[in-house]
């Protein structure tokens, strides 16, 4: 068995040193196949960042009529805090809320004179509302609308805001069937591509194939040679592949956060760095692995 | 040994390429098969190593039928029918050494032992100091012979041989009639030669089925045979 095996890696070293021109063809189909994979996953890496930029800086605000004491709105937020995980609800006292103003308004004289002109503060008692999921934003409103609080608010900005939440829940949603579909779609494509080539290389090795059969080699150790050699050819490509992206990622490091704010493709590969090899490699290894055996099976019917 | 029983086999629009054909070898025995080109020869040495299935009938080798083998048993039943082609079929950018191994090297032999059993082979073929060559270097008799080297080196009990001598010279049939004849009297290999030179039927004075356009027509048995 032993013997075999090393025969069989042997075969598939031949395959890989003596057609070097085919040999060189398929590195560079596997290593394109690869960046389109890590094309898919950094696509999907923008997306989210993109989606979660533009979620996070989505919130709501509950302003209190001006009677409401204080522990009736710290009830309040410790109830919209416990509503659902992942939800920051921010206390914003009349004093805050008028200095926030301030801040603001500095850079328009006429307010600015006349918060001084008017000399008690206008401003109400808030309570600014985050969450990870901008759909649990409609639920809170709702919530509130019917809960006894109702008596307490003055007024729930959700509805100004509701229609601005609702398409940005869509296109969230829609942009990530859309990635899915796109990843899907990589996939296929890649599929075909190396379809087509381990086609092209097996069928330079019909003479062998045929001369292997012929003298009662069984289809496994036919299979062996060209399984082996693909997979050298998939590590080769993947390897350039990889090596190409952590270079393209570093040496773009400062320009990404210009489009988003955090956005940092290298950190993303460094961080998922095992799961991400391991799951491109993997992809590329089984296309490849059922690709010869699909195209091998054409000359081992029988 | 072998049963070859109302055997047909039809291509596609409706080709008939063996119209129930049936005949029966011994072991030991030389037979040759003739007719035209396209009169169904090689259908029969392909269906007698199942490279090829039939339509209908059966095929039974030392009581075993071969239809019924596995897939995956089939290289068993091949090193047990060896066959060799018109063409060759060698590795022509490897040495003879490398060719005739091949066999030996799909079971897992030690290169001591592969290195032994070529060397008895080549001796016996005459082709020991050809063994590094390379195999497009050589002339037809001499490929054939590698042919056979390798065919022999699983020790078969039957040769089937298709053509063999159809692209070589005179002299270089002679040679590997010969060689088939003394491995079927002096190793008792059956041999089913496939041909359509009509001299080596007439001096190799064997069992002769003739077939023409699927059918078999004859079946003549001569007695024991002599070359040239």
């Amino acid at each position: 068995m032993f013997n075999i095996l090393v025969k069989v890696f042997k075969w598939g070293y031949d395959l890989f040193n003596q057609e070097r021109l085919i040999t060189i063809i398929n590195i560079g189909t596997v290593m394109i196949v690869s960046l389109l994979i890590w094309i898919g996953f950094l696509g999907f890496y923008f997306f989210n960042q993109l989606i979660n930029y533009v979620e996070e800086r989505l919130d709501f605000a509950i302003y209190f009529k001006p009677q409401v004491p204080r522990e009736e709105i710290l009830k309040v937020q410790k109830i919209i805090q416990n509503f659902a995980p992942g939800i920051s609800v921010e206390f914003i006292g009349q004093e805050t809320a008028l200095e926030k103003f301030r801040k603001e308004a500095k850079v328009n004289p006429i307010i600015a004179r006349a918060l001084t002109e008017i000399q008690t503060n206008p401003l109400v008692d808030y309570l600014i509302v985050t969450a990870n999921s901008p759909e649990i934003y409609p639920k809170i409103a709702d919530y509130l609308d019917k809960s006894a609080y109702r008596a307490y608010i003055d007024y729930i900005n959700y509805s100004e805001n509701q229609r601005v939440i609702k398409r940005i829940i869509s296109i969230s949603n829609q942009a990530r069937i859309f990635m899915t579909g796109f990843i899907i779609l990589i996939l296929v494509f890649s599929s075909l591509i190396i379809f087509n080539t381990v086609l092209s290389s097996v069928y330079s090795q019909k003479e062998m194939i045929e001369v292997l059969r012929l003298i009662g080699a069984s289809n496994w150790f036919i299979r062996g040679p060209f399984l082996f050699y693909i997979s050298i050819i998939s590590l080769f490509g993947f390897i350039i592949s990889l090596g190409i992206i952590i270079v393209v990622s570093i040496r773009t490091t400062n320009f990404w956060p210009t489009l988003i704010p955090g956005l940092s493709p290298s950190n993303f590969i460094f961080e998922n760095f095992f799961f991400l090899n391991l799951v491109s490699f993997g992809i590329i290894l089984i296309i490849n692995m059922v690709a010869t055996l699909l195209a091998l099976e054409k000359y081992l019917k029988i | 040994m072998i049963i070859f029983k109302n055997i047909s086999k039809i291509y596609e629009n409706n080709i008939i390429a063996l119209d129930n054909v049936s005949f029966e070898i011994k072991a030991g025995e030389f037979v040759l098969l003739i007719g035209k080109s396209g009169a169904g020869k090689s259908t029969i040495l392909k269906i007698l190593r199942r490279e090829e299935e039939p339509t209908r009938g059966k095929v039974v080798y030392k009581n075993i039928d071969i239809l019924s083998i596995p897939r995956r048993r089939l290289s068993n039943l091949r090193k047990k029918i060896a066959i060799i082609h018109q063409d060759f079929k060698l590795l022509n950018k490897k040495s003879v050494f490398d060719n005739i191994s091949l066999p030996l090297e799909i079971i897992g032999k030690s290169f001591k032992e592969i290195k032994r059993e070529v060397n008895h082979i080549a001796e016996k073929l005459k082709l020991k100091h050809k063994l590094n060559q390379i195999v497009n270097t050589l002339s037809g008799g001499e490929k054939q012979r590698v042919c056979l080297a390798r065919c022999l080196i699983f020790k078969p009990e039957v040769i089937l041989a298709d053509e063999p001598t159809g692209n070589l010279d005179p002299i270089a049939t002679f040679e590997i009639i010969q060689i088939l004849r003394d491995l079927n009297r002096e190793e008792g290999i059956s041999i089913v030669l496939a041909t359509h030179n009509k001299e080596i039927v007439d001096n190799l004075k064997t069992r002769v089925l003739t077939l023409e356009s699927g059918r078999l027509i004859r079946d003549e048995n001569p007695g024991d045979y002599t070359l040239l």
